[in-house]
């Protein structure tokens, strides 16, 4: 019995040894992998009320360690906005919005291997009932690091963190406004392309919109020369999005041009707008004035 | 005119032959309603909706580097970054001090952390995230990355006094979706 315990520690210190020991070349790699998975990793809520009472429950994320070392995760909350093409830009957080989003747990968590752990987000009912609120938008920064006890001070340390954009909306305060800020027809002049149809549209509302729509273009004498549908696509407050689409049919003929946008918002009609444009035979010069 | 009515006997057999008759009807027309009514209710509607998720994963989550000399040091390959999305996303790196940093408080190495993606130039680490790759929804296996590092050290970076210690720095990798 005492030669097997005796065994079983040799062979234990020995594959340590071999695991922590340094490369010839004076290297040493461990062998630990990290990993991070965050479920869902966007969070859309449309909060409702009853009667005068507000819903204040945001949801829950879930937090798994797929790596193979004990972790602390550590949770912040910072600003957000997006560029035209929906990548996320983490900013600075404003105070309103960290003392508006409540975390609980709101304070770093170890999570061993192969274990999950579930934070609960709600909004804080002082936020909601300013008036003038009509929704919420963060990033919610999701950090992974070693133990304490781990970090050997040795080196290069690899962390893992997942940015978390959290989009709430109170429907009942939420007036969609979306703004076409410029149109813009894009021709290449080489044979057999297809021209393009490149919009802006803003969200000059307070709450997050989900923008999706359809243009047409029309000739000058009333004749349709294309037609596209556009989205759908996220916008956040104050921030802006960019779509492009390819027309269908040859291309344009040189000439001044009516494109009618109609957006909609989450769905609904959420307004237009009608630009003319002027075709050139090699440039495309796009004007803003409404007609 | 005399009606001959029929005998009390026959007629008792005839209401009785309504009143089965009758239960019969019944019980075969409940028996049908109850096998509609099942039909109904044991219909099943399965729905379901799929969370957006993200997993990033980094390979090793430790590099001790301990044979840094006077000029450039290269780590080829020196981690694997595996990311897994269902959604469009970006992923990062960064760092918390683009220099390696000795205990001492002003104990930096000349010159910062350089990295590269496999395929292409070296770049220097920064602070502010820099995009290692745009992805979509990923295969079974994930998007996988291969960094490597390049650390240029001068004859005026002195080794540190305590070998047990080390200059350090923390290299973070992250995933966010694309909205």
């Amino acid at each position: 019995m005492t030669r097997m315990a005796i065994a079983v520690i040799l062979a234990v210190t020995l594959s340590v040894a071999a695991w922590s020991a340094p490369g010839a070349d004076g290297r040493w790699l461990s062998r630990g992998v990290s990993g991070l998975t965050v479920t869902p990793a966007i969070i859309q809520k449309e909060l409702g009320r009853f009667l005068w009472l507000p819903d204040t429950r945001v949801g829950q994320i879930n937090v798994a360690n797929r790596g193979t070392t004990p972790i602390v995760v550590d949770f912040q909350i910072a600003g957000i906005a997006h560029n035209a093409d929906g990548s996320i830009d983490v900013l600075p957080c404003p105070p309103e919005v960290a003392a508006g989003l409540i975390l609980s747990p709101a304070g770093p968590m170890t999570v061993m291997p192969d274990r999950a752990a579930a934070v609960r987000l709600e909004l804080d009912r002082a936020y909601i009932d300013m008036p003038g609120r009509s929704g919420l938008c963060a990033a919610l920064i999701i950090s992974s690091a070693p133990m304490p006890a781990r970090l050997a001070s040795q080196g290069l340390e690899v962390g893992s963190t997942i940015v978390l954009p959290v989009m709430v909306k109170l429907s009942w305060r939420d007036r969609a406004r979306l703004a076409v800020v410029e149109a813009c027809v894009e021709s290449s002049g080489a044979e057999n392309s297809r021209p393009a149809l490149a919009l802006k549209v803003a969200n000059e509302g307070g709450a997050y919109a989900r923008v999706d729509g359809r243009v047409s273009i029309t000739a000058a004498d009333g004749t349709r020369a294309a037609e596209a549908e556009f989205g759908p696509a996220v916008a956040l407050p104050g921030c802006m999005r960019a779509f492009r689409m390819e027309l269908e049919g040859p291309e344009l003929p040189p000439g001044r041009y009516l494109v009618d946008a109609r957006i909609r918002a989450d769905g609904k009609a959420a307004g237009g707008a009608k630009f003319a444009v002027e075709v050139g035979p090699k440039i495309t010069v796009s004007s803003l004035g409404r007609p | 005119m005399i009606t001959i009515p029929f005998s009390p006997r026959h007629g008792r057999n005839r209401s009785a032959i309504v009143r089965v008759a009758l239960v019969l009807a019944f019980a075969v027309l409940t028996a049908w309603g109850m096998h509609a009514n099942c039909q109904e209710e044991c219909s099943l509607v399965v729905q379901g909706r799929i969370a957006p998720a993200v997993s990033i994963y980094t390979s090793p989550d430790l590099i001790e580097w301990n044979d840094l000399y006077p000029g450039t040091n290269d780590l080829e390959n020196a981690v694997t970054v595996t990311m897994l999305s269902n959604v469009d996303y970006e992923a990062t790196i960064s760092c918390s001090t683009p220099y390696m940093k000795g205990p001492g408080l002003t104990e930096l190495l000349t010159n910062p952390l350089e990295w590269k993606c496999s395929g292409g130039d070296y770049r220097v680490i920064s602070v502010a995230p820099a995009t290692i790759r745009l992805g979509g929804p990923s295969a079974s296996g994930g998007d996988s990355e291969l960094i490597s590092f390049r650390q240029v050290v001068e004859y005026s970076d002195p080794p540190l006094d305590n070998p047990a210690k080390a200059y350090v720095m923390t290299v973070r990798f992250a995933i966010e979706p694309r909205l």
